[in-house]
């Protein structure tokens, strides 16, 4: 244990300053982490933490009804996903999700808070297995050097505190590092590391209330490329009568991962054809879509791009899209892709009603990129009304609106959703339901026929008028 | 056809077929698109594109005053004046009145489909020119020979999109209003052919043929003592309207008036006038002092006109004919005088062969076509046999022109045939009613290469004798099916081989039969676009300007359009100059990237280095440095390997085209597979510039200058110091 006593002088070094946590709501009831184990995921080129935390209301006298996470402001900021809920008690049951939300009142520059509420309250005495989960963009995680030579390797340093700070004190806190491949130290030494090498381990220790913290950072081997969406529209259009569901999705990206230092060289790209993998270029992109599937199309503004494969596992369809040009740190792509699958599979007419439910998912997953910004367009056919929108996460816009296109009369009922900050974990399914009459189904082949009616009686009445000024 | 009468029923027959041609028309330009994708080829097309984008995206006024600051930089362009627009505003307006209609079309796909589209209008129009020559019947023929023959189809498959596409449906759509005018003397006709001249005059710098031509119908009539009303005023209305409005055109402006190959036209206008005039004092006059007075008249009035000509002329009023105009006429001029004409493939004159390849049995049947006008001669039969001897004499002159003759093959063509079928293939027994006759006409035109079976089905009935016997008739008809057949076997096979190509994206064929796609061409362009600043400079020879500015939507320094010469040999001199020249060069361009096309490594023939020549003699041109004679080899050839000059070996091109190749093959042995030959193995330095990317195929290069040395030394200094120092720190490493 002479581990455990070096993190405690470490931990008594700090004083518990009343001015981290002055932001913090004032006569917070008094909880005790019991046991709190924190894992970082570095092996995607977005940082995941998932904390495991049982916790145990210590007050003796109010219940407490949240608990509050806190992190540094900057690190914070990239958080984009956050995910809060009671441990189940088999690992097959269902989980019981927790609302957590940023806690803007109480976040100031130097800290951010999310607040879990705790439904129901903690009672005084009462013990909780708490899991929460936060999914960082990759802007998370640095990349250093900044500019490596061609055929060189990318490295990314993540830093953080060697524990967990908060308003709560902790008996036995771990810290898990998990990361792809190993070829730097990290520092300040790690206590323990697993015999593969890819995960090390901090703690346990003992931390006091509103500690301070200790700077920990991970350099490590990383060669995923860090991919930033900056534009991706997703845009879904319902046919009845086709029965189709045509989705197209526009992506802008950049490569967020190490720059080329000095020269492109054709000959070393073509040299490292097997062991590109090595290096952070990014030459495919590999998109899995549904195996149902067809019509499926990959362009860019200037035409189509040739290059990509198609392989089908199982009910996916795995496509690999290859960028006109393998990408390096810095470049910028910009491609869309399409295919149509059969409506069956996404929407469903409540048996006895007009009701129909769409559900699709919000975002294909692609390689943990980073969406700086996703729309997601739906077009419902002409007619459509009473469109609800249920979607499991909170969104930045939601627009109502119309788009004319083929053959349309009014225009087709379109929704927009806007996510800013997305990342993988947004891939969740969006329902929407609206009404659809029988009347609307028809309102196409009337317009069509109502078109050339107008059409035929024109050139009938004009045929047999005489428009000349004297009579032959 | 179960209640109609029989003109119905040949007219609606008549239209079937004439739709089922412009179908065809239509259909058999296609091949790319089906081969390829949807996308704009070549070169020119890429500029056509890329203002009708723009005129999409703004309005027409802002068209008009469009300052194009991506071309010819630093001087920049003012496209509204310097274009014909009829092109991108009937591909604008077709887009929007399909967006009007709720058809939400990517402009793109309206430019890409344009010359398919005029191409199956075209075959209306030559239907209607051949109708008034001779028949409906000639007019099916000469409309489906428009409609598959190579020769325009070169011009006009889907993607395609530049002017002449339209342009062809242009001019035969005025001949046809203007033999319509000829015909009735109807001042309405002339005004609507004035029209179609004004929307010819639009789009394409071709319609100085036409106005040629038409006046020297004209002229042609009056020497025939055809001179008549009704070709008075029909002339006098096309050629008032006709040119006042050509003259709305920004970049015709006041050309009709002012230049030389204008001067025709406005001469017969006066001479129409003089003549009507003396018509009318005759009428009024006895006829022995009317001799005097109009030889008088006329002999001063021709003196004086001449005399004037000749007058503005050299005062500079009346500009002389351009260096264009004179390459028509010597076909060595180009060659001497303005390189950079010659340098273009289409601007050569025609081999024989490439007519043949582009006409195939048209090329015989056109002289007999205009042998069957003789025997009818006409006013409208006139201008045919005009048209026929021009436009052979022009297409001999220059490849591009075989386009102009197209046309008035097909019209010769049609009536030669139909004649040959109206001979052969019409039973002619006296007693048939007239009706059926018109019926098994019509059903023969339709028919066409088919038709043979419709002549065995009459039974002869009394047998005549000789050639007009049945078994003689049937082979002369089979026989000709037969050349139709192979006719539009033959222009299937040459539109699918060699017009489909978008040019931009080149294809191979796997050993097993798999199409492999190269596609060099926009990886290199879109990277540009993705992956360098905005206003980047990019510098290329000018094949490529307009690709980059439409694909890589980047400034340009020179471009297709080749109306400043000592701009471009400036280009040709940084390409042609030893590194620190060409450097000191390309700063003083401003250039931020210098693209090349090296076909080295895949065998692409169309490379810079093989137009390189070309580039060195403009450059010469300007600029008495740089010599054509030091960048061949000791024994007088053109060489890139060991044997090349040093001249050759120090030029920018040179280097830009094989840096690093030799890393590509194992020591000595690098190769160039379009020259066939050894390429040097000794490492080649850029100290200028940064290699910053290159395409799969090594087709497009793409470098980035250097900034200028911090210390002010020379960049070669400074890349030279650089690597002692390397070379130095090495050293001190090893001990």
């Amino acid at each position: 244990m002479r581990l455990w006593s070096v993190s405690l002088t470490a931990a008594w070094l700090v004083v518990a300053a009343s001015l981290a946590h002055a932001a913090l709501p004032e006569h917070l009831p008094k909880l005790l982490n019991q046991e709190l184990t924190r894992k970082v995921d570095l092996t995607q080129p977005s940082a995941r933490e998932t904390f495991s935390i049982s916790v145990v209301n210590d007050d003796g006298q109010t219940a407490a009804d949240a608990y509050y996470f806190l992190f540094d402001a900057p690190a914070a900021a990239e958080i984009a996903f956050a995910e809060a809920w009671v441990k189940p008690e088999k690992k097959a049951d269902k989980r019981k999700l927790l609302a957590i939300a940023l806690d803007t009142q109480h976040s100031d520059d130097a800290q951010t808070v999310y607040r879990v509420t705790l439904e129901p309250s903690l009672a005084p005495g009462e013990t909780l297995a708490l899991e929460a989960k936060f999914v960082y963009t990759h802007r998370r995680l640095v990349v250093s050097p900044k500019a490596v030579e061609q055929d060189k390797a990318q490295n990314l340093l993540w830093e953080d505190s060697a524990y967990v700070v908060g308003p709560y004190a902790s008996t036995e806190q771990k810290t898990l590092v998990k990361y792809y491949m190993e070829s730097f130290s990290a520092q300040p030494a790690p206590v323990k590391r697993n015999s593969l090498g890819t995960t090390i381990t901090y703690g346990p220790y003992k931390v006091p209330a509103n500690a301070e913290r200790v700077p920990i950072h991970v350099h490590y081997e990383q060669n995923l490329p860090p991919v930033t969406a900056l534009e991706h529209r997703r845009e879904l259009e319902v046919s009845h009568w086709g029965s189709n569901l045509a989705v197209e999705e526009h992506y802008k990206i950049r490569h967020d991962g190490a720059a080329i230092d000095g020269e492109f060289n054709r000959v070393k790209f073509q040299g490292m054809a097997r062991k590109r993998e090595q290096t952070p270029v990014l030459y495919q992109i590999p998109m899995k879509i549904p195996g149902s599937a067809h019509s499926i199309y990959y362009r860019d503004p200037i035409g189509n791009v040739s290059t990509s494969t198609l392989a089908t596992k199982g009910k996916t369809i795995q496509l690999s899209l290859r960028p006109r040009f393998p990408m390096y740190g810095g470049w910028q792509y910009r491609f869309y892709f399409g295919y149509d699958r059969p409506l069956g599979d996404v929407l469903q007419r409540q048996p006895g009603t007009n009701t129909y439910v769409l559900r699709v998912p919000f975002l294909e997953k692609i390689g943990s990129w980073t969406y700086d910004e996703t729309v997601m367009r739906i077009l419902l056919p002409e007619g459509a009304s009473n469109v609800r929108v249920n979607v499991p996460f909170a969104l930045d816009e939601v627009r109502h609106g119309k788009v004319r296109t083929y053959l349309d009369v009014s225009g087709r009922t379109a929704i927009w959703l806007t996510k800013r900050n997305a990342v993988d974990e947004h891939a969740q399914e969006v329902e929407i339901t609206y009404d659809y009459t029988g009347f609307d189904l028809l309102r196409k082949p009337l317009g069509v026929f109502g078109a050339l009616l107008a059409i035929f009686v024109f050139s009938i009445v004009y045929s047999r008028l005489d428009l000349s000024i004297a009579r032959k | 056809m179960l209640s109609l009468g029989t003109d119905d029923q040949t007219r609606l027959l008549r239209v079937a077929a004439l739709t089922g041609v412009a179908l065809v028309a239509f259909a058999s330009r296609l091949f790319s698109v089906i081969r390829y994708e949807s996308v704009i080829h070549e070169f020119d097309p890429w500029f056509n594109y890329r203002t009708t984008r723009y005129l999409v995206e703004h309005d027409l006024d802002s068209f008009w005053n469009w300052f194009d600051e991506r071309s010819w930089y630093p001087l920049g362009r003012i496209v509204g004046g310097t274009l014909y627009p009829g092109l991108m505003i009937t591909a604008s307006a077709l887009w929007n009145s399909l967006h009007a209609l709720g058809f939400p079309v990517d402009i793109r796909n309206v430019c890409v489909f344009m010359a398919p589209i005029f191409s199956g209008l075209c075959a209306v129009a030559t239907y209607l020119v051949t109708k008034e020559v001779k028949d409906s019947r000639a007019g099916l023929l000469a409309a489906l020979f428009i409609g598959v023959a190579p020769g325009y189809i070169s011009r006009s498959v889907a993607g395609s999109y530049d002017y002449e596409g339209i342009a062809i449906f242009q001019m035969m759509l005025t001949f046809y209003l203007w033999l319509k005018a000829v015909k009735t003397g109807s001042a309405f006709f002339g005004g609507v052919a004035a029209i179609a001249y004004f929307y010819m005059v639009s789009t394409w710098g071709g319609y100085v043929f036409l106005i040629n031509l038409i006046p020297l119908h004209v002229f042609a009539l009056i020497l025939m003592g055809r001179f008549s009303n009704r070709v008075y005023v029909a002339y006098s209305t096309f050629y008032a309207i006709g040119t006042l409005y050509s003259m709305q055109i920004p970049f015709v402006g006041f050309q009709p008036s002012r230049t030389s190959e204008h001067m025709a036209a406005m001469g017969i206008f006066g001479l129409v006038q003089i003549i009507a005039f003396v018509q009318l004092v005759r009428s009024h006059m006895a006829s022995k002092q009317f001799q005097t007075l109009l030889l008088g008249s006329v002999g001063v009035g021709f003196v004086l006109a001449f005399a004037a000509l000749v007058f503005l002329t050299m005062r500079g009023y009346v500009a002389p004919w351009t260096g264009r105009f004179y390459s028509l006429w010597d076909t060595g001029y180009a060659k001497k005088h303005i390189p950079i004409i010659a340098s273009v493939s289409e601007h050569q004159p025609t081999a024989w062969p490439s007519i043949f390849f582009d006409l195939q049995v048209l090329t015989f049947l056109f002289p007999a076509g205009v042998y069957f006008c003789f025997r009818k001669l006409n006013d409208e039969h006139v201008f045919i046999m005009l048209y026929a001897a021009t436009a052979s004499y022009f297409a001999g002159v220059m490849i591009r022109l075989v386009l102009t003759l197209t046309p008035i093959v097909c019209v010769a063509a049609g009536i030669a045939v139909s004649n040959i079928l109206d001979t052969y293939l019409k039973h002619s027994p006296p007693a048939d009613s007239a009706a059926e006759k018109v019926a098994s006409d019509a059903k023969s035109a339709v028919a066409g290469s088919s038709s043979d079976k419709a002549a065995d089905k009459q039974p002869a009935k009394d047998k005549p004798t000789g050639v007009r016997n049945s078994e003689s008739k049937l082979v002369v008809v089979a026989v000709f099916a037969y050349m139709m057949a192979l006719f539009v076997w033959h222009c299937t096979w040459v539109t699918s081989n060699s017009y489909s190509s978008p040019s931009i994206v080149l294809a191979s064929y796997t050993p097993d039969g798999r199409q492999h796609i190269i596609d060099d061409f926009r990886e290199a362009y879109f990277w540009l676009q993705e992956n360098t600043a905005e206003d980047a400079k990019i510098m290329s020879w000018w094949d490529y300007g307009y690709q980059i500015a439409g694909m890589s939507n980047r400034t340009v320094i020179v471009d297709n359009n080749t109306w400043n010469n000592t701009h471009i040999a400036t280009v040709g001199l940084a390409m042609a100059s030893p590194e620190p020249r060409a450097y000191e060069v390309m700063r003083k361009l401003d250039v931020d990237y210098v693209l090349v096309i090296a076909g080295a490594v895949l065998g692409y023939s169309g490379d810079d280095i093989n137009k390189f020549l070309w580039m060195v003699r403009i450059a010469q041109g300007v600029y008495p440095e740089i010599q054509e004679t030091d960048f061949y080899a000791a024994n007088g050839q053109y060489r890139v390997d060991d044997t090349a000059s040093k001249t050759m070996r120090d030029c920018l091109m040179y280097k830009l085209t094989y840096y690093r190749l030799n890393e590509m093959y194992p020591d000595g042995n690098a190769w160039d597979r379009v020259r066939q030959t050894h390429v040097p193995a000794k490492n080649i330095k850029l100290s200028t510039m940064d290699e910053v990317y290159t395409s799969e195929n090594w087709i497009v290069r793409i470098y980035k200058l250097k900034q200028p040395d911090n210390l002010g030394r020379p960049l070669t200094d400074a890349a030279a110091f650089e690597e002692n120092r390397r070379r130095k720190r090495k050293h001190v490493k090893k001990y």
